[in-house]
């Protein structure tokens, strides 16, 4: 924990300012001080993004459906947020009788819990983050387990069999795909050679997007299906389970798991932006660039397009069924994943202190490589689609109609 | 290294609030009839043991007990749980309860004694030397590196055996699974 006060210049800065304020004999609250303001400031930021997240979403699915959105409150519907939250405030909160009191009040809270602890280890800047820890990534992809766990205590909790069973499929999901989106990190880290996130940052020669190309598509679809959404949503499929483990919420607990929700698409896309696009560093490769915006707006900047990005997902594509949802994570996801790691090793492997034109060699390797593994998936696909239209015929044309 | 901090014995607070906490979530483990409740208790236990790895340094170890245990493990127990019968009574005391009391008790005197005979301060004041700490502090400040070189140097065969291991377990469980 001594770690952040080293590293990170906002800290030591603002520890000196507090143990000016206090008393010799309190001096240890100026270390709980000084860690909890920069966790409000942080929680703040992202709330606030999560409430501009939602108004975003809502206007762009607007315009991919050829509606407005919300436009009514405030100039352009910007309060909307503000309004929603006052509806879920003063909205009755129901419990049904046959639900689990503890379970049916942990769940909503746990999930919240685990979105934003996952904030602290994001950097928004040389010396604006919360902690350097030399885990980052692996605290990254370990913490929101913990929102699965209470994704079940909430659909268990319920006693409501459509809770029960959107909780069940949702579980199975989101273990599936953890795998994947672990292994599709291995890539990075052989690259960054380290697992804290401000290296991984500053490793980016070049943006891993371009040098990872197939980390990227596995963690990108591994994302949006531990977010649960669209294509990936059937956990609360309407047309078969009502609403999925959340059917019984209602009031602020639906609220809370609105909020982690839509924080998660806001945190993810942190992530994204912090291991695939240099985070808080200008996202082109001319290093001249950096002055232009301060690091932590580059950062929120490179969220919102990923925020963007999941929103047009989430338009586009529809609900699979959760036979294509499972095979899709074990037989292509987690081999692509295996792939990618075993071709970065091999290039690391081979020049351990690449240049810089030898990382563009690998950013072609790289790109062949993916390519190439689209290109077969697609042809075995195809393939494999022609077997179907021939046996499966329901009705028999009788040979005297010809 | 604040000196404030360290002497504040805030440290110690937050260590005995997590102790207890895992404590008392281990002993609902124990205590409850519910199934359900009971896995709680084990959840509540796993992110108690992480929380204590984080204040020993091993942040490594803490995210790993909760990626694995609480994230993955404790589901698994979840969905066995869901295919018996009757959860709200399924853990209830047995006529094996006293044999299991003892031998809990000697478990635990064992444990004690072990924790209280074991010299712990290995390295004296006269063997701290600068390189050794220096170590020390390398192993402790950055720690991935450290155990992913012991794991692929030294133990590469405990590794490689666990990996089969694993790999025979998946088998034959689908084996068994596809019945055949």
């Amino acid at each position: 924990m001594e770690s952040s006060f080293d590293k990170n210049a906002l800290f030591a800065n603002l520890n000196d300012i507090f143990l000016d304020l206090l008393p010799e004999s309190l001096s240890w609250m100026a270390y709980l001080g000084t860690g909890l303001t920069i966790i409000l400031i942080m929680v703040n930021a992202v709330l606030m993004l999560t409430a501009f997240g939602t108004y975003m979403e809502r206007r762009v699915l607007g315009r991919f459906q050829t509606r407005l959105g919300p436009n009514r409150v405030g100039p352009f519907g910007l309060l909307q947020p503000l309004a929603d939250l006052l509806k879920l405030i003063t909205k009755e909160d129901l419990r049904p009788e046959s639900a689990d009191k503890i379970t049916f009040f942990l769940a909503p809270v746990l999930m919240v819990t685990s979105m934003l602890v996952v904030v602290a280890v994001v950097p928004f800047g040389k010396d604006s983050f919360l902690a350097d820890l030399n885990i980052g990534v692996l605290y990254l992809v370990g913490i929101p387990t913990i929102a699965t766990v209470s994704m079940f205590l909430g659909g268990w909790g319920s006693g409501n069999r459509f809770a029960l069973l959107g909780a069940a499929r949702a579980v199975a999901m989101l273990i599936s795909y953890e795998v994947p989106m672990i292994v599709s990190l291995a890539g990075i880290l052989i690259l960054a050679g380290s697992m804290s996130l401000v290296d991984v940052v500053q490793a980016q020669q070049i943006p891993f997007i371009l040098l990872q190309p197939i980390a990227f598509f596995v963690f990108l679809v591994s994302a949006s299906a531990e977010m649960n959404r669209s294509p990936f949503d059937l956990m609360e499929a309407e047309s078969e389970l009502t609403a999925g483990f959340h059917t019984e919420f209602s009031g602020m607990r639906f609220g809370l798991l609105q909020l982690a929700e839509f924080g998660e698409v806001v945190v993810t896309s942190a992530i994204l932006a912090t291991l695939f696009l240099r985070g808080w560093e200008n996202p082109f490769i001319p290093a001249d660039w950096q002055q232009v915006l301060p690091p932590q707006l580059w950062l929120i900047g490179k969220m919102l397009f990923f925020m963007l990005i999941f929103t047009w997902i989430r338009a586009t594509l529809p609900r699979m069924r959760i036979d294509q949802v499972m095979a899709f994570a074990w037989k292509v996801l987690f081999p692509l994943a295996l792939i990618n790691m075993f071709v970065t090793a091999a290039l690391v492997v081979a020049w351990p202190d690449p240049t810089y034109t030898q990382l563009w060699i690998m950013v072609g390797v790289n790109w062949a490589v993916a390519i190439g593994c689209l290109t077969g998936y697609t042809l075995s696909r195809g393939r494999h689609r022609q077997k179907p239209t021939e046996s499966v015929r329901l009705v028999q044309i009788p040979a005297e109609v010809n | 290294m604040t000196g404030g901090i360290e002497e504040s014995g805030i440290f110690t607070a937050i260590w005995w609030v997590i102790a207890t906490l895992t404590v008392a979530a281990a002993l609902l483990v124990v205590f409850l009839q519910d199934l359900v409740k009971a896995a709680m208790g084990l959840i509540g236990t796993f992110l108690g043991i992480a929380g204590l790895f984080v204040m020993l340094n091993a942040e490594f170890l803490a995210v790993v007990q909760i990626l694995v245990y609480a994230g993955a493990v404790s589901i698994l127990l979840i969905f066995g749980i869901m295919m018996i019968r009757d959860t709200q009574r399924g853990s209830q005391a047995n006529s094996l309860r006293i044999p299991a009391f003892a031998l809990g008790a000697v478990l635990v005197g064992i444990i004690t004694f072990v924790v209280l005979d074991t010299q712990w301060n290995l390295l004296g004041e006269a063997m701290l030397t600068a390189a050794v700490q220096a170590g020390v502090e390398e192993a402790f400040s950055d720690s991935p590196p450290v155990l992913g070189g012991l794991l692929l140097r030294e133990f590469v065969l405990p590794l490689e055996a666990a990996a089969l291991l694993l790999t025979a377990t998946l088998v034959g469980a689908i084996a068994l699974v596809k019945g055949e």
